[in-house]
Formats: structure tokens, C-alpha cells, sequence
């Protein structure tokens, strides 16, 4: 037993320092620090409500038809509108048609125009754009003050403090959090962190899956170069060899994962939370990884090229799924739901709750997820390895 | 056999090897494809306007409702940008593979000048880069993206601008960058940062403004502008200037690329 143990340590330190010696530290620490960067800073908008654009948007205000009701409106609008010139940079268009005109040309982003039949205000906006979504919340938070009316007559304006982009981010924004329980949390435990803190706990999942598969490769290698048999040859069971390259792979991972927290707390000053439930997140998760790489190292053929790319490809996947490339705020509800099982998923979820305060004690079922998780894998490729690969096929 | 015919031979043959890989095959169009299918389900449809009510209408600026598809086709063209990039990026360090197995030297030593077989290289790259189109315009297509809803021209002018672009780029890549190992690096990471830089999955508005001053080097801005120009504005105009710089960018990596290729492979 303790033969085996010795073994299995010195076969899964060879691996760890072939993975380390391979040229895979430059991609493997270079790659996701520059990604981490590239998206805490240009995804930085959709992790704050405090929404300000940075250069105001080209809004042309016209009235769909001539009319002394139509142009007190537009004038408000025009009036209105300006008072945030952060946000908007307001014009005003002879009608409909010349509203239209400057945003097909791209004079203008956006174009309000007031009808006096019909609905009362058109947003004319590229579709899916920000622009007609600030111009749309601005409209519906000047009407639900009173400002404008929904019959394109004008209402007076009442004394604010706010100018009515600022309100309608206010409004998107809702009242400020107070302290929250660490059930709420773990409902959107993206929810309240910043674009660094995210992207950091995501691609650091997504390439320590890489890390932990790039060392059960070796495993896969070892068989393609002779190396295993010969290993075998001097008395290492086929269990202890199989097993060092689980161990190799979950160390790997673990290793990557520490070196990463500690890098993008330097640098990026990311909050990584209560070390003691950070590490158990760590290590359930690089065991996880490494039970989901024996199995796909399992149900192939023994091709390391087959097994590396067939990992990156699942890994590539599992990471869309998990949250760490599209970011969950941005993903529908059904989406964060439905995927919320995944480890890698599990793994985020549980860092970003770290990160917000939340100790072990409260992390036991998304713990208990990716044990249950990993035990199942390691199960299924054990009997897998028994059933399809017998010695020496 | 002529020039043109050696080219043509050597173009063809590598981009027919290029597809009877199943790996390339699977990143090529396999998973583009897939990915994409996933994306377009939680986007639905609809015309991106979503918050309509009785006092409150949306319209695009074209004022009908086809280039309301534009959000869904811009997502799913968004994957497409990444891996027309990184299939032609990674591909383009097949160059130097020959250097090291030896192929490039045998056929100079048969007598093919080396600018014949550079000249193959890009036109293999353009070659893969329409076949990966092609196909994943069709299976993406027939799965429910509205590519043609306002007309053939407001994609295919985009991508035809993309292909050129890229190929320019990998040839450029391909001329400065000698090993290929350092090139499928490139290659997988690079597409991802330049499509979130030049805006393919969310709005560049979003975005600082450091951010936004680069967008304009970045060829995926442009390849973004010339199918929000095609769909949304106002047509072939609009996309005019998008696809000028996308051809500039293509010709400056082409020749870019050549010279390194020259220095280096003789």
C-alpha cells in the first residue's frame, strides 16, 4: 500500500514537472491573464448599473406631423434631453422622414419621434443597440414623472435633482443593496461583483480545466511511447499508474489555480474571500476536472492527439455552458438554471459567493454537488477502463 | 503545367486536406456551427425591440421590420468572425510545418518557385475560408438564422470582406511569426480578444473609451459595420467603406506576410 502510495506521488510529480517544463506555463498563465484583462476592462459596462456612455449619444427629436401639441412636446424633449449632456447630445429635425434620414446616414443614433396619432413616441435606433435602450428608459422614466405624458402632451416638469438619463439609470439600478444572506447570494452570486472578480474565478475554471487535462495526457503518452509498459514492467500496477495520472492532473490543476488567484490579486486586486473555503473549492474542483479527463481518456482510443483535442473541445464547451466566456448577466434565466449543475459551473458560482463573504459552512451543498459530481465520473471511467481496455489493447 | 495551374493544384490539394482532417473538420465548422445553435436559442427571435408599448414604438432606421433580425444575425456572425479567424490563423502556420518536414524543400528542389508556392498558401487560406462559409451560412441558415432577410448582399459583402481580411492577416502572421506552435497560440486565443474588442457580442457603446479609439485597427469592427451596414442602414453605402478597409487590411497582411515569407523560407 504504501509501495503503491510512493508510486503514484513520484509518477504524479513527474507529470506535474513535464507539464510545468512543456512550454505550457506561457499559454497556460500568459493566455488567461491577458484575456482576464481584455474582459474586466471592455466588459466592465455589464457588470455595473452606473451606466454613462463614453460619448454622449446623437439624438435627433422631429414631430411625425405639424402641430402646436407635437412641437411643445418636441421642444420639451429637446429641453429635456439636453439636461444630461454626459448622455445626449440633442438636434432638432424638421419631421419624421429627416429623423429617419440622419440615422440611416449615421449623422445621428437615435431619433424620437412625436406622433400625435398612434403611439406617442418612436425610438428610431439600430435594434438591440444601447442607445435605444437609454433613449427608451429615459422617455418611460420622464413619463412615469410626469414630465411627458403618453398623449405626446406636455405636463409641465416637475423640480427633480436628477437629470432624466440619471433617473432611468437609477430606475434600471433599483434601491442599493443591503447586507445579503448567503442564500441570496448564491441565487445570482454574479450578481454585485465587477468584471475583474468575474472574469478571474471564470477563466481561471476554464484553464484549469486545461491545465488538468493537459497532464492526464501524459498519461495517454506514456502508453503511445512505450513508457508505460515499461514502468509496468518494473512492478507498478496498472491501478497506481492510472491513478498517478488522476492525481497528476487534479495537482496540476490545484497548482494552476493557486498560481492564478495569487497573480490576479497582485495584479487586478481581486478579492478571492475566506482562504479555507476557497481552497476546498479548489481542490473538489481540480478533482472533478481531473475524474471528467480519466473518463474522456477512458472511452477513447489510446491517441494522445485524439484525447487532447477531444478534451479541449468538451472543455471548450463546458466552459460556454459554465459561465466562463459569455458572462451570466448577460445569459436569460432558463439558461443559468438549466447548467447550474456543471462542476465548472458549481466551481464559479462557489467562488464568486467566496469572494462576497460566504464561508465553508455554507458552501456544503455546491461542495457536496462536485464531489457527487466527480465520484460519478471517476466511477463510470473505472468500470469503463475495466470493461473496454483490457492490458495491453 | 502552367503557373496558374500549379497554384490551383497546390491550393486545391491543401484545402482538400485541410477538411479530410476530422479534428479540423470539428473546429472548422463543427463546433461553430453547435455553438451558434445554442447561442440563437436563448436569443429567440423577434426584432430586438422587445419593450414596445401602447405610447412607446421602436423602428429600425431602414422602417421595416426584416433588419430587425439584425441582433440575432449579428451574434451568430459574431461566432463566425471567431473561428473564420481562428481556422485561418492556425492553418496559416501549415507553411513553416512543411519547412520542418521537409515538403517545401522537395518542391523547391522539382523547381517550383517559391513565390508559386506562397501564392497557393493564400489561396488555399481563401479557399478554406469559403468552404467554412458556405457551409456554416447554410447549416446555421436551415437552424434558423435569418442570414437573407434583407437581401443576399447585406452578408455575403461582409464576408467575402472577412475571408480577404483574414487571409491578409494570416499570411501576415504566417511571415512574421516562424514557429507554428507560437502560431496556433495566435490562433486560439487571439479571435476571441479581437472580437470582443471590435464589438461582435456586445455593443462597443458599452465599452471605455480607450477601447473604442482602438476599435477602428481592429478587422472585426469593420466586418461588424459592414453587416450592421447591409442589414441595418443603408445598404451597399454604408458598407462601402467597411469593406475598403477590410481589402486594405487583407492586401497590407499579404504583403507584409510575403516579405517575411521570403526572408525567412529561402
Amino acid at each position: 500500500m504504501i509501495m503503491s502510495l510512493r508510486q503514484t506521488g513520484a509518477i504524479a510529480v513527474h507529470h506535474l514537472r513535464r507539464v510545468a517544463l512543456d512550454g505550457a506555463p506561457i499559454w497556460l498563465i500568459g493566455m488567461p491573464l491577458v484575456i482576464i484583462y481584455v474582459l474586466g476592462v471592455t466588459m466592465s459596462g455589464l457588470f455595473t448599473a452606473e451606466f454613462t456612455p463614453a460619448k454622449p449619444f446623437r439624438v435627433v427629436v422631429a414631430a411625425a406631423e405639424p402641430g402646436p401639441e407635437t412641437s411643445g412636446t418636441v421642444r420639451l424633449l429637446v429641453g429635456e434631453l439636453s439636461q444630461a449632456p454626459d448622455f445626449f447630445v440633442v438636434e432638432q429635425a424638421s419631421g419624421k422622414e429627416a429623423a429617419r434620414q440622419a440615422v440611416l446616414g449615421r449623422t445621428a443614433d437615435a431619433a424620437v419621434v412625436v406622433s400625435a396619432e398612434g403611439p406617442a413616441f418612436t425610438v428610431i435606433a439600430s435594434p438591440g443597440s444601447v442607445v435605444a435602450d437609454v433613449v427608451a428608459g429615459t422617455l418611460r422614466h420622464m413619463e412615469r414623472e410626469g414630465v411627458i405624458a403618453s398623449g405626446a402632451s406636455s405636463s409641465g416638469s416637475p423640480p427633480r435633482s436628477q437629470s432624466p438619463a440619471q433617473g432611468a439609470a437609477a430606475d434600471e439600478a433599483g434601491s442599493p443593496p443591503g447586507p445579503v444572506a448567503a442564500d441570496a447570494i448564491f441565487d445570482a452570486p454574479w450578481e454585485g461583483v465587477g468584471a475583474f472578480q468575474y472574469f478571474s474565478a471564470a477563466i481561471m475554471i476554464m484553464f484549469m480545466t486545461f491545465a488538468g487535462h493537459s497532464a492526464m495526457t501524459y498519461t495517454v503518452k506514456d502508453r503511445a511511447t512505450g513508457a508505460y509498459l515499461r514502468i509496468r514492467s518494473i512492478g507498478v500496477s496498472r491501478g497506481t499508474y492510472l491513478a498517478a495520472g488522476v492525481v497528476s492532473s487534479a495537482l496540476v490543476g490545484a497548482a494552476f489555480s493557486t498560481l492564478m488567484a495569487l497573480i490576479t490579486r497582485v495584479l487586478f486586486h481581486v478579492h478571492w474571500g475566506d482562504p479555507l473555503a476557497w481552497s476546498l473549492l479548489t481542490v473538489t474542483g481540480a478533482v472533478s476536472v481531473a475524474a471528467l479527463s480519466f473518463l474522456v481518456m477512458a472511452v477513447l482510443p489510446d491517441n494522445p492527439k485524439t484525447v487532447e483535442s477531444a478534451g479541449s473541445t468538451i472543455y471548450t464547451i463546458l466552459s460556454f455552458l459554465g459561465g466562463s466566456t459569455v458572462p451570466l448577466t448577460i445569459m436569460p434565466d432558463w439558461f443559468t438554471r438549466l447548467f447550474a449543475w456543471l462542476p465548472n459551473r458549481r466551481m464559479l458560482d462557489g467562488y464568486l459567493a467566496v469572494a462576497q463573504g460566504v464561508t465553508t459552512g455554507s458552501l456544503v451543498s455546491e461542495l457536496t454537488g462536485i464531489i457527487v459530481t466527480a465520484a460519478v465520473l471517476m466511477a463510470v471511467a473505472t468500470l469503463v477502463t475495466r470493461a473496454w481496455k483490457r492490458e495491453g489493447a | 503545367m502552367s503557373a496558374l495551374g500549379r497554384i490551383t493544384t497546390m491550393s486545391l490539394n491543401a484545402t482538400w486536406r485541410t477538411y479530410l482532417s476530422p479534428n479540423n473538420l470539428m473546429w472548422i465548422v463543427g463546433i461553430p456551427i453547435i455553438l451558434s445553435f445554442v447561442i440563437s436559442l436563448w436569443i429567440g427571435g423577434g426584432d430586438g425591440f422587445s419593450r414596445s408599448s401602447e405610447w412607446l414604438a421602436f423602428e429600425t432606421p431602414k422602417g421595416d421590420l426584416a433588419s430587425g433580425e439584425y441582433p440575432k444575425v449579428s451574434i451568430v456572425f459574431g461566432v463566425y468572425l471567431i473561428f473564420v479567424l481562428s481556422a485561418l490563423l492556425t492553418r496559416a502556420g501549415t507553411i513553416h510545418e512543411e519547412t520542418t518536414k521537409g515538403t517545401l524543400q522537395r518542391t523547391l528542389a522539382a523547381g517550383v518557385p517559391q513565390w508559386e508556392i506562397i501564392a497557393a498558401h493564400a489561396a488555399s487560406l481563401v479557399l478554406v475560408g469559403l468552404v467554412q462559409a458556405v457551409v456554416f451560412i447554410a447549416v446555421t441558415g436551415a437552424l434558423g438564422t435569418p442570414w437573407l432577410a434583407t437581401g443576399w448582399i447585406s452578408v455575403v459583402l461582409p464576408v467575402l470582406g472577412v475571408i480577404v481580411a483574414t487571409a491578409g492577416l494570416a499570411i501576415a502572421v504566417a511571415g512574421l511569426v516562424q514557429s507554428s506552435g507560437l502560431i496556433q497560440v495566435i490562433g486560439g486565443g487571439g479571435p476571441s480578444i479581437l472580437a470582443l474588442l471590435g464589438g461582435a457580442f456586445f455593443p462597443l457603446e458599452v465599452a471605455p473609451a480607450g477601447v473604442q479609439r482602438l476599435a477602428p485597427v481592429n478587422p472585426v469592427y469593420w466586418a461588424v459595420e459592414a453587416l450592421a451596414g447591409g442589414f441595418v442602414y443603408d445598404g451597399f453605402s454604408s458598407q462601402a467603406t467597411p469593406l475598403a478597409v477590410l481589402l486594405l487590411i487583407g492586401v497590407t497582411g499579404m504583403v507584409i506576410g510575403v516579405q517575411g515569407l521570403r526572408r525567412h523560407e529561402m
